[in-house]
């Protein structure tokens, strides 16, 4: 398809009908965690996969096996070989402001998304950020910032700022 | 009737009427009229059984409110739950309101976080050696490399052996329920499930008619769809109680009342004399309500709504009275007629009900007093202030001729023949006894399918039953807590064969002192923990400062005063803890409450050899009560009769016309019973409680008739008078027989039944024979042919 001849103001409303008409994406993420406990930088790599429309699978692989699946309000979580622990999203603010960061931009739900963020936008189709502050309290408590950034109907990059200093920075690549 | 009485007479007669309605307003104002059921109810044998009887109807277990909210999807339920449970708490209405663990992120996070230490079972020596640190800093290492890096940062840092966890596990409660967007749910089924604990007590009926009100306007504003909310709880089901109750007392009484006024209005024909029966009855209700009040200090509403079912029979008295009247006629002539016999009537009903006033249930004690009163009082009101106002206003029946007198009393020729339905009853009775029943249950007037549905939600919540449970009690909370930390593993072993699914106790969640200090001793002394933990996280990665929360968060629960009831102030915290370690009375009570209880015996054996430890069974010490006060009533009964008797025999002059008298109440009482038996009554303390009262208005029957009647106007007048009383009380308690509440079924069943066939026998039995053959026999009609 051509593009337009001149790119018009994106506005959030546009971007979020772009993102919803995907029903189920594919990913290859690889992600750098800064923490402060920690000495140095962790990086993690794996597979991302969402489906319309609150499914959402995060497959790591090794040296730090995890899988990760959101399904409505339920989170499970596997690490490695241990058994997968179930965490209600409610009880556990700081993986729900992450986790539903990602899934309701992915759904293009601004609604959800602005239930707990102030949500703003810069840039144009081609090339746009969003960025997201919690007004939620006990979301605000963890996270300062999240950035999303992407092109079309397709994010390539997640960034987390979170209040205590520790930072994460996904880099998101479309499987074909 | 009479023509127009002079004004005078009747302005007299209608401010009597109004000084009386005024008499029972100001003693209604000053009885402390109480809606406590708990207050109706035995109370249990031994002091401590009497206290935790009280503390399951009265205490926090018993204002506890389950809810369940079904029918539609799982999303919308558990948002509906959480406006719902919003709303619950704004209302001001409840001590409590959960509708998921809800522990996250309050103030009961940051509390058990804080005191973690000395709280959690998982602080042990073990727990702090270098090879547990190291495991546990390598499991830390994991949890940071994943998603849930920012709970492992936040709490993982602070508490790398996990003693928060561990915690949080206690509190979080059942664990069998499903959290579906941290709201609770059942586990087989989508339904929203919530506790909530009104601020009124369990049996303020007053206070839970509000909170219901407030449970309904916040269901109704948050449910979408076809949602629908499920309710269980005591408070629920003495509501529901109540509500039967009182349902059926206001339709049956208006619509008794009416059906009696339009009968009496029917047969007067003059609104004066309406006004004048009713006098009597209002100086009884009056002076039952002061004297009940006076003795016991209350008068309780059952007390209240039933004695003025059972003083609606003193509508007999002034009835009587004015059926016998002859016009024109001062007060000394009526009272030479009947006055003797009335006195005698109300003597033997009264000592009849007054036996009752001797029963230790509370509730029938006060009823007894508040009936027998109101007899007497009625007779006394009829003879001493409506007889002269009844002559001043000239109230009296028109004479008028019965040519049917003799026909009728033709038919006593038959009486040889009442043996019959009396035999074959006493042979049905003998044969097959109705069988007593001792089931508080079967009294209840909640229907079963509610006591299914509170059931189910308890057991979906894990919610401890309120049917068993065990106690024991201390000089003081460390003693209660110490002892119950001794019958843990007891419960534990209960746990793992199944017997039940959960226990729950103040020592589980509040762990004894002496055991918070022995937490406490062992986390190591800052200086060597701080080795272990450099030592532990050498090489894995982190930074040198990583674990200063932890070193400065152990340090800090070393020097911490253990923990008492009183300091554990979050909400959330202090109501759990609230209905299971409490003092009372300066003694310290400590409960343990079994959930998804499956075998009643082992819970029962495992504490056989504790003798500190008491068992309660509240169904079986409920029935055991009601059996013995059931035994009792037999004694009351007897005693009641007996007075009756002395009343009778004093009364009548001696014993040679007591069998005319008692023949047809004993043929009544015998066809009864027989007859409750074989439409399948259990008979329970309430149809016993019927049985005096049937047996009083019954002697009114038996009475009048065996009176020595000088012509046949008076027989006449008699036999008017008694029809006319006999509808009425047929109008009053044979309604009580469409109610839901058993307790006045079995009352207007056993009262409907007994005055009817008491009005029969006292017609055949009791009356004397005509003086004069009856000359009517030869026209009798032929019988058809066949």
């Amino acid at each position: 398809m051509p593009a337009p001849a001149e790119t018009p103001p994106l506005t959030i409303a546009a971007l979020m009908a772009e993102l919803a008409a995907v029903p189920e994406r594919h990913a290859a993420f690889v992600e750098i965690k800064t923490l402060h406990a920690l000495a140095a930088p962790i990086e993690t790599h794996g597979t991302l996969a969402w489906r319309r429309p609150d499914h959402l699978e995060k497959i790591t692989s090794p040296p730090h096996p995890e899988r990760l699946v959101l399904d409505g309000q339920t989170l499970s979580l596997t690490l490695g070989e241990q058994p997968a622990r179930e965490i209600a999203l409610a009880s556990a603010p700081p993986i729900a402001g992450l986790v539903d960061a990602i899934r309701a931009t992915l759904a293009g739900d601004l609604a959800a998304l602005q239930r707990y963020y102030s949500v703003g936008l810069e840039g144009d189709r081609a090339n746009w950020r969003l960025t997201l502050v919690p007004s939620d309290p006990a979301i605000a408590r963890f996270l300062r910032v999240a950035r999303i950034e992407g092109g079309g109907p397709t994010p390539s990059l997640v960034t987390f700022d979170q209040s205590n200093g520790d930072a994460s920075v996904m880099r998101i690549t479309p499987s074909p | 009737m009479n023509g127009a009485p002079m004004n005078g007479a009747s302005a007299r007669l209608l401010a009597t009427l109004a000084l009386a309605l005024g008499l029972v307003l100001l003693t209604l104002g000053r009885a402390h009229l109480s809606a406590d059921i708990a207050d109706f109810l035995p109370q249990g044998e031994s002091e401590g059984a009497r206290f935790m009887l009280d503390q399951v109807r009265r205490g926090p277990a018993a204002s506890l409110l389950l809810f369940g909210i079904e029918g539609a999807p799982a999303a919308d339920l558990a948002a509906i739950s959480r406006d719902f449970a919003a709303r619950l708490r704004a209302s001001g209405q409840f001590r409590l309101v959960q509708n998921g663990a809800g522990l996250a992120g309050g103030e009961e996070q940051d509390f058990l976080f804080r005191h973690r230490y000395p709280l959690s079972p998982a602080t042990s020596a073990d727990a702090f050696t270098e090879a547990a640190l190291h495991a546990d800093f390598s499991a830390l290492l994991t949890a940071l490399a994943s998603s849930a890096a920012p709970l492992a940062t936040e709490f993982g840092l602070a508490d790398p052996t996990g003693a928060f966890p561990a915690l949080l596990a206690l509190w979080a409660g059942p664990s069998q329920v499903r959290e579906i967007g941290g709201v609770w749910f059942a586990p087989e089924r989508d339904r929203a499930l919530l506790i909530a604990r009104t601020r009124a007590s369990g049996v303020d009926l007053a206070g839970q008619h509000a909170a219901a009100r407030a449970v309904a306007a916040a269901f109704q504003a948050s449910a979408r769809g076809h949602a629908r909310l499920l309710e269980g709880g005591p408070a629920v089901f003495a509501l529901a109680a109540e509500h039967a109750i009182r349902g059926d007392a206001e339709t049956i009484s208006v619509l008794s009342g009416l059906l009696v006024l339009a009968i009496l209005a029917a047969w007067l024909k003059n609104p004066l004399a309406l006004a004048a029966v009713l006098i009597p009855v209002l100086f009884a209700t009056a002076a039952a309500l002061a004297l009940t009040t006076l003795v016991f200090g209350r008068v309780h509403a059952l007390t209240f709504g039933f004695g003025m079912t059972m003083l609606g029979v003193s509508l007999d008295y002034p009835v009587l009275w004015i059926g016998h009247r002859r016009p024109g006629e001062p007060v000394a002539a009526t009272s030479a007629r009947i006055g003797r016999t009335l006195a005698v009537t109300v003597a033997g009903a009264a000592a009849g009900l007054a036996g009752m006033a001797a029963s230790a249930f509370p509730g029938l004690a006060e009823l007894g007093l508040f009936a027998a009163s109101g007899i007497v009082a009625a007779a006394l009101a009829t003879r001493l202030i409506l007889a002269p106002l009844l002559v001043a206003a000239a109230i009296a029946p028109a004479e008028r001729a019965a040519p049917w007198l003799d026909r009728l009393e033709g038919l006593r020729r038959y009486r040889a023949w009442t043996i019959v339905p009396i035999a074959l009853a006493g042979v049905s009775l003998l044969a097959a006894p109705p069988p007593l029943t001792r089931d508080l249950r079967e009294l209840s007037p909640v229907p079963q399918a509610a006591g299914d549905l509170d059931g189910a939600l308890r057991a979906e919540l894990g919610a401890p039953e309120v049917a068993l449970l065990a106690w024991l009690q201390g000089p003081d909370a460390e003693a209660v807590l110490a002892r119950e930390e001794a019958l843990l593993s007891r419960l534990d072993a209960l746990v793992a064969q199944g017997a039940l699914s959960g226990a729950s106790l103040a020592a589980r969640l509040l762990p004894s002192a002496a055991t918070q200090r022995t937490r406490q001793q062992a986390i190591p002394p800052p200086p060597l923990l701080a080795e272990r933990v450099a030592r532990a996280s050498a090489g894995l990665g982190f930074r040198p400062d990583a674990f200063k929360p932890f070193l400065d968060d152990a340090a800090a629960a070393r020097q911490d005063p253990p923990l008492t009831l009183a300091a554990i102030t979050p909400p959330l915290l202090a109501a759990r803890l609230a209905p299971l370690l409490f003092v009372h009375d300066g003694r310290w009570f400590g409960v343990i409450a079994p959930s998804g209880l499956a075998d009643a015996a082992a819970f029962r054996a495992a504490f056989a050899d504790a003798p500190d430890v008491h068992v309660l069974d509240i169904p079986a010490e409920m029935t055991a009560l009601v059996a013995t006060y059931t035994g009792a009533a037999w004694r009351w009964l007897g005693l009641g009769a007996g007075c009756a008797l002395v009343a009778l025999i004093v009364g009548l002059g001696g014993v040679r016309s007591l069998p005319r008298v008692l023949a047809p109440l004993a043929g009544a009482v015998v066809v009864t019973l027989a007859l409750l038996g074989r439409l399948g009554v259990h008979l329970s303390l309430f149809h016993i409680v019927a049985l005096p009262l049937m047996v009083g208005i019954g002697l009114d029957y038996a009475l009048f008739f065996a009176r020595r009647q000088r012509d046949g106007d008076e027989r006449a007048r008699t036999f008017r008078t008694l029809v006319l009383c006999h509808v009425m009380t047929l109008a009053t308690f044979g309604l009580l027989v469409f109610c839901r509440t058993p307790l006045l079924r079995g009352i207007g069943l056993t009262v409907a039944i007994g005055v009817a066939a008491a009005m029969v026998f006292s017609f055949f039995l009791a009356g004397r024979p005509p003086l004069r053959s009856a000359p009517a026999c030869h026209h009798r009609s032929p019988a058809p042919d066949r």
